[in-house]
């Protein structure tokens, strides 16, 4: 399996404020990979370096082989990656439709991008009931949807979603996570997701990452580490110094 | 009542021009946070090109001399390539600074244009005739308004619509829209930020070019620091009218020329050569009571 | 003693630095640029002034300069002879057009007039944001040129006011200078001043704590008016004859320039950014009226300097958005080896530094 995105040791600051201390990953086509880790531990500011948002001052990103280190945020776009951050950043000023637009803008073919937002309504019937809204005005759970098709609209081979059940009741959690995993089937979408929280998703991650502190503490096959004991070592850091390292990842 | 319907249309007209300047403020400010400062003197740039540089008192025509189907896109499209140009030149390059950053930015660029007019052109003012009939009166029942407020009037609301229906219809605009309000998010969905913003720039260098004919034809003269009260009251009425709103740039524009002319109308005679203070003062005032603005923006308070 | 130095040495080098500037340059030009240097020192209390509100606060006032031009005219309504005054500026209430008054007293109106109208103007426009208030202030700056350059009876309009004692030289600026520095200090580690600078950079935080923070900046505010408003009344004294049409964009440029090429959030930036701007626009003063070599004269065009200071100014903000001191202090003296709290403090004053977003 290729790898589509890989992170090889990437040190990202806030001025003085250091998030990330050499971290690494990667992301194979067609995988569910997930990020998981405490408040603060660095997920967010990962996502976004690799969708060009913030720019690593040290290590590299490579999409397809090709390093996008320093590159703007719209280009790494057209090369496939699509992110919907955390708190969702739907434009509420605009209309549903007119966010759900703005995503496919970037496609050349207004035709396919067209028949992509009907397919999508179809999708998302709570959106298609009130197209003509601003956003601002549609609920908690129903912005992180349109976040999520609005992302989808580019056409993405690879979707970033940070901490897509944050603020959200269970049974919404539940339903996003469904058209999620929907979407990777219909539209052969690679997944790679932060959350806080494991549990949901060790079901369905074929990989997972643990950040703490900006470090990456964990990295193993999301069927290796199903009794949580490891993880939860990485996720607490108890016992720092004996951080377990699992396999390699591919 | 016929005095205070013509000071009303006085005041109109007035405030058109204050609402063109300040919309091209406004929109400048929504997409990049940035207070122009330059602006004005991008209007004095649209206006000096209209003579040939030298430093004689009366003025030669060099566009000016030309009919109007030609000058009018000519000298836009000059003020155009001007405010590009400082986007390219200083504004791109601190893109990422902070609000005072960049409105001290805005304030060298405004000095250097004002400096560099001064050179080319001497600091006399010059006389410039661009239209004998501008104020040849139409009777519009009882009122006598002079034909070129009816243009200015005209050509408000035309390019208010023409913008309106850019935003809303054209992906551009929806992309603009979107970049203003989150432009790190628009840029994460593709949307190319240096071209929305060089199409903010060149909208904007478009209502200064427009403008600068309008105020020239109606003012007769120039001079390098033209642009300065034009851009003074333009934001003033963008922060009355609410940061960050076009609608509200565009009330804060009428608000700014419905006070100015009343004051001017309606103070004592020998408070008249105050008219500016009072005006000022009243914004304060404004201000004091609603410091969001009339029409204020309505994302996040970190806007303002 | 030392210690007492050392700990602030950030004001006591400056005064001492300045000092040497004044002594270097009239040893070797003499007195042909002793009106240069008086003017610097002026510069330098008007920057000083502008960099305590500024600089604490991160809120960009346009308007300084209109102070400058209240406490000049304050100034000259003390010092100008009755003779004229009662002629030219018929408006003046009669204790001023019937007297004159010593020089102290004089600059005691012009650091107290423009505070009051700062005070007043403050509490309308300290509770507005950044920006907003930023424009504000810039409608200030015309109000008052246009009040001033309008109210015949009692500036002498767009004429000018002559004959007030030119009582201000080099020395006597670079006295009124070192005394604003240390104000300036003074302020700037009060609790007031580093209560401003630590809600400078959050204005979100500094929302929060909204009340406390429009009267900080009312404070540095009205502190600001009144040390540029001392700047105003030397500079007409040093003048003799007043007008409007300096307090107005240019100069306002100019010190702005200055604060900003030294470093808009330090003092010593303040400070630098006089003598080196003053430096550069000599020079490009002394290449306008050009030089003559082997027969031909070489000069720039007339305008150049201005053109010179805006891109200097566009240049540092475009690579050094900090200025030429990064937002650092002058403290290169290590501090007292003791364990005591003098030292601790001399450590942490001479790491405070300020980043421009």
């Amino acid at each position: 399996m290729a790898a589509l995105v890989e992170v090889d040791g990437i040190h990202v600051r806030y001025g003085d404020l250091i998030a990330l201390r050499g971290i690494s990953l990667t992301v194979a086509v067609g995988e569910i990979v997930c990020i998981i880790g405490p408040n603060g531990a660095g997920k967010s500011t990962t996502l976004a370096a690799i969708a060009g948002g913030v720019t690593p001052h040290a290590g590299d990103i490579r999409i397809d082989g090709q390093s996008i280190l320093g590159q703007r945020p719209e280009r790494i776009a057209r090369l496939g990656l699509s992110l919907v951050p955390e708190g969702r950043h739907i434009f509420g000023t605009l209309t549903v439709e007119e966010n759900l637009r703005i995503g496919g803008d970037i496609r050349r073919d207004r035709a396919a991008a067209k028949a992509d937002m009907a397919r999508l309504l179809e999708l998302f019937p709570r959106l298609a009931e009130r197209l003509k809204y601003p956003a601002s005005r549609l609920s908690g759970g129903e912005q992180q949807m349109l976040a999520v098709a609005r992302a989808v609209m580019t056409r993405p081979r690879l979707l970033l979603v940070d901490e897509p059940s944050l603020g959200l009741a269970p049974k919404v959690i539940d339903q996003i996570y469904d058209i999620l995993l929907d979407l990777r089937r219909r539209a052969n979408l690679t997944l790679l997701i932060n959350e806080q929280s494991s549990n949901r998703i060790l079901k369905h991650a074929d990989r997972i990452y643990v950040l703490r502190g900006g470090r990456l503490q964990l990295a193993g096959r999301a069927a290796d580490l199903q009794d949580g004991e490891a993880i939860r070592h990485a996720y607490f850091g108890f016992g720092e110094g004996h951080a377990a390292r699992a396999e390699a990842p591919m | 009542m016929i005095q205070f319907l013509q000071n009303l249309i006085d005041a109109i007209s007035l405030g058109s021009i204050y609402a063109l300047v300040a919309l091209g403020i406004g929109l400048l400010f929504g997409i990049l946070r940035l207070i122009n400062f330059a602006h004005g003197d991008f209007i004095t740039i649209g206006a000096y090109a209209l003579i040939v540089p030298s430093a004689d008192v009366t003025a030669r025509l060099m566009i000016g001399g030309w009919p109007w189907p030609l000058l009018i896109p000519a000298v836009c499209l000059i003020v155009v390539v001007a405010a590009l140009l400082t986007d390219a030149l200083v504004f791109r390059p601190i893109r990422r600074a902070s609000s005072p950053t960049l409105m001290i930015a805005s304030f060298a660029v405004s000095y250097i244009i004002q400096n560099g007019v001064l050179m080319a052109y001497g600091s006399r003012p010059k006389a410039v005739d661009l239209w004998s009939g501008a104020n040849t009166q139409v009777l519009i029942g009882t009122l006598r308004v002079p034909m070129l407020q009816l243009i200015t009037l005209v050509t408000t609301l035309v390019l208010m619509v023409a913008i309106s229906l850019f935003l809303k219809r054209t992906s551009y605009g929806v992309q603009m829209r979107a970049a203003a309000e989150d432009f790190r998010m628009a840029q994460y969905l593709g949307v190319r930020g240096n071209v929305v913003i060089g199409i903010a720039f060149a909208i904007s260098g478009i209502l200064a070019g427009v403008v600068s004919l309008l105020y020239t034809t109606q003012a007769g003269s120039l001079s390098h620091t033209m642009g300065v009260p034009l851009a003074l009251f333009a934001f003033v009425a963008v922060v009355v009218g609410g940061m960050g709103s076009l609608v509200g740039a565009v009330v804060g524009g009428f608000a700014i020329g419905m006070i100015v002319t009343m004051l001017q109308a309606y103070l004592p005679p020998d408070l008249r050569a105050f008219r500016d203070a009072f005006a000022f003062a009243f914004v304060i005032l404004v201000l004091l009571v609603r410091p969001a603005g009339l029409v204020p923006a309505h994302t996040s308070f970190e806007r303002v | 003693m030392r210690a007492l130095f050392v700990r602030h040495q950030t004001p006591a080098l400056l005064i001492v630095l300045l000092g040497l500037v004044a002594a270097a340059t009239l040893l070797s030009a003499g007195d042909t640029l002793q009106v240069t240097l008086t003017e610097m020192y002026i510069r330098v209390i008007v920057v000083v002034g502008l960099y305590v509100f500024i600089g604490n606060s991160g809120i960009i006032s346009f308007g300084q300069v209109g102070f400058m031009c209240i406490g000049a005219y304050a100034a000259a309504w003390a010092t100008a002879e009755p003779n004229f005054k009662q002629i030219m500026l018929a408006g003046l209430p009669a204790f001023l057009q019937e007297n004159q008054y010593p020089f102290l007293l004089a600059i005691a109106g012009a650091m107290l007039l423009p505070a009051a109208v700062a005070l007043l103007l403050g509490v309308a426009i300290m509770r507005l944001s950044g920006t907003a208030a930023s424009i504000a202030t810039f409608a200030f700056l015309i109000i008052v040129n246009s009040v001033y350059s309008n109210w015949d009876s009692v500036t002498a309009g767009v004429s000018s006011i002559i004959g007030i004692p030119t009582v201000v030289g080099p020395w006597t600026a670079y006295v009124f200078a070192a005394i604003a520095i240390l104000v300036a200090y003074a302020f700037q580690v009060s609790r007031f001043g580093l209560m401003l600078r630590a809600s400078r950079d959050d204005e979100v935080a500094a929302r929060a704590s909204a009340v406390k923070i429009v009267r900080m900046r009312l404070a540095a505010f009205v502190l600001s008016a009144a040390l540029v408003g001392v700047g105003g009344g030397l500079y007409a004294q040093f003048l003799g004859i007043l007008t409007v049409d300096p307090f107005y964009l240019n100069l306002s440029f100019i010190t702005i320039a200055m604060l900003v090429v030294g470093g808009m959030f330090s003092l010593t930036g303040a400070v630098a950014g006089v003598v080196v701007v003053t430096a550069i626009v000599e020079g490009l003063r002394f290449l306008e009226r050009g030089l003559t070599i082997d027969g031909a004269k070489y000069a720039l065009p007339q305008g150049s300097q201005e053109i010179g200071l805006g891109l200097l100014m566009a240049l540092i903000l475009i690579l050094r958005p900090n200025g030429l001191t990064r937002g650092r202090e002058l403290a290169p003296l290590p501090p007292a080896p003791a364990k005591t709290a003098a030292s601790t403090e001399a450590v942490r004053l001479s790491g405070q530094s300020g980043t421009v977003g």
